[in-house]
């Protein structure tokens, strides 16, 4: 991971726990003493994630490529003409032995270790189940480039498109020339790139934005004390003077995913019985941890992979009913996975990471925040939906295209904290941040809106570790 | 004063008008006026009208994506918007007269 530029806590003058140890009569001017929570213009940008009430699922999937091919082509195309200035851009069908030329396509990745549906009807258990495990590839992956009209299986011999590093559904052109046994050699690989990003206003004074995920208030092994300790610090009942001061500079608070995670106890239970009001705890609890942030700062919350809420991207936002508590709050908002939202006119995009984990699962050697970056640069936020990542059956619009390049990109639910500044053409920055699992690592990230930096809090609650 | 019953205020059922409707319902309900355009008999039936070959052609033309599982005005909506230029008299003969009965695909009911 090497050393990540992080923001430092401001060290704090004089004595360490000065206010906590005084007198309880200098109490009374509190008052005098209230810190006021910072405030920032906040606009919702992922209208395009939420679906209407009439969801039909009757289409093929085709017209989602379709629309996604078309999306990024025009970008591709100017990325081809700045580059590769005399490479004519042709169509599969029209490639030809003879010269070289660029070809715009989606890429699919042909992999013999995919689960397949087909598996099932496998006279004989094939030792793909066998392996049962979370990395598909092996070394005889091979790549097939589509468009609208045909498919050509591709050899690489450019070190920037191998097989372990791509996946299906990535939009991109090549250059080379056919072979004579139908290969198309490629020499040449053009990704679409950045989208552009909207300039944005540096905000005066520092401001933050709180991002946590994978609460998984359901397990049995989550930890009430670590939980109510993060609330505690974000409504500023935790700490001395400094930390109420950090703690009323975040403007919103953004909870990727996973808060709520399987109710195992709910799922085996008999449908009768009375036990359910006792395995629906954890849904209450889910509650009144949201009721008690939603009364003191702006709450986002986004359902995540194991969550009660669809399973397909886009995920929709959790009903209103799981929340009778924090619902009539308006500074809680349920939100879609993905997420995208303007604070002060900083853009953040955020997933709670069934993108990421989906990618990890078909490429090799590279990091999550690697792939997050890929996102970026492949112009996508999920290209492996819809072939391994159940995704809504769109028609018209692929509305995971980027069009705007982000200032802060996060990836929720990963196995640990990342964070790296992206530099973009064009004087673009974007923050990209891998946001870790709570109940396995208890770490809040908090983002300056202002240097973009990221500060991680880390809540314990065992006092028997060494 | 009758008891409120809870079935009152939360529907069981969706209404009618709000199950989306395939192709294949919608011919169930009313017969179509243009006979032998979509199908079984589609494929025997040779006297499909100029208006349903034009269109056909315009669903067979790869360069507007596939058409199944879309209207055929939405699939022009959707080439347009890309810029792709589809050819107006399509456009004209889907929200003319006849126009539901020539909107959905070749394939519809057939695949």
């Amino acid at each position: 991971m090497g050393t990540l530029d992080l923001e430092r806590p401001t060290p704090s003058t004089g004595q360490k726990y000065d206010e906590l140890l005084s007198m309880p009569g200098d109490m009374m001017c509190a008052e005098a003493a209230a810190i006021p929570r910072a405030t920032c213009e906040y606009t919702p940008r992922g209208q395009g994630f939420l679906l209407g009430k009439q969801r039909s699922f009757d289409r093929q999937y085709a017209q989602l490529y379709f629309s996604r091919l078309l999306k990024l082509r025009q970008v591709v195309q100017q990325q081809v003409q700045a580059a590769w200035p005399g490479t004519p851009v042709v169509k599969i069908l029209s490639v030809g032995e003879d010269q070289e030329v660029a070809v715009i396509g989606t890429l699919y990745k042909d992999m013999k270790l995919k689960p397949s549906i087909l598996d099932e009807y496998a006279k004989q258990p094939g030792f793909k189940q066998a392996l049962g495990g979370t990395g598909f590839c092996s070394d005889d992956d091979s790549l097939v480039l589509e468009d609208e009209g045909a498919r050509m299986s591709m050899r690489s011999e450019c070190a920037e498109l191998q097989p372990d590093s791509v996946v299906t559904g990535v939009v991109l052109a090549v250059r080379g020339r056919a072979e004579p046994g139908g290969d198309f050699v490629v020499s040449g690989v053009l990704w679409a790139g950045l989208p552009e990003q909207p300039q944005r206003p540096l905000p005066q004074e520092d401001a933050y934005v709180a991002l946590v995920s994978g609460l998984q208030l359901a397990n049995s092994k989550a930890d009430m004390m670590q939980v109510q300790l993060l609330v505690d610090f974000l409504t500023g009942n935790l700490g001395a003077a400094p930390q109420q001061q950090l703690a009323a500079k975040v403007v919103q608070l953004v909870i990727a995913g996973g808060s709520l995670g399987q109710l195992e106890a709910l799922a085996a239970a008999n449908p009768y019985s009375r036990q359910q009001t006792t395995d629906m705890e954890p849904v209450r609890d889910m509650d009144l941890v949201m009721t008690e942030l939603a009364a003191a700062l702006p709450v986002d919350i986004m359902p995540g992979p194991d969550d009660p809420a669809n399973a397909s991207l886009p995920q929709q936002p959790l009903h209103q009913c799981l929340f009778p508590g924090a619902a009539p709050y308006s500074s809680f908002r349920r939100v879609t996975n993905p997420h995208a939202f303007e604070l002060g006119g900083c853009l953040l995009l955020g997933t709670s990471g069934q993108n990421i984990d989906d990618m990890a699962k078909y490429t090799r050697g590279r990091s999550r925040l690697d792939l997050l970056a890929c996102c970026l640069q492949w112009c996508h936020l999920c290209p492996t939906a819809p072939d391994t990542l159940t995704c809504f059956p769109f028609g018209a619009d692929d509305p995971f295209v980027l069009q705007q390049c982000p200032h802060i990109m996060l990836a929720a639910n990963q196995p640990e904290f990342d964070t790296r500044l992206l530099e973009g053409p064009g004087g673009a920055s974007v923050r990209l941040v891998c946001v870790p699992s709570f109940i396995k690592t208890g770490t809040l990230v908090l983002v300056n809106l202002r240097t973009l930096q990221c500060q991680p809090l880390t809540f314990q609650s065992n006092y028997t570790s060494s | 004063m009758q008891q409120a019953r809870i079935t009152d205020n939360f529907r069981q059922q969706k209404s009618f008008d709000s199950i989306s409707r395939t192709g294949r319902d919608k011919k169930q309900q009313k017969a179509p006026e243009l006979p032998g355009a979509h199908g079984e008999a589609a494929v025997t039936n040779y006297d499909i009208s100029a208006e349903e070959r034009l269109l056909r052609a315009f669903d067979l033309a790869t360069q507007y994506g596939p058409c199944t599982g879309m209207t055929r005005l939405e699939r022009w909506q959707r080439a347009e918007q890309f810029g792709l230029n589809p050819p107006m008299q399509v456009k004209e003969l889907l929200t003319g007269l006849q126009g539901e009965q020539l909107n959905q695909c070749l394939w519809d009911g057939r695949v």
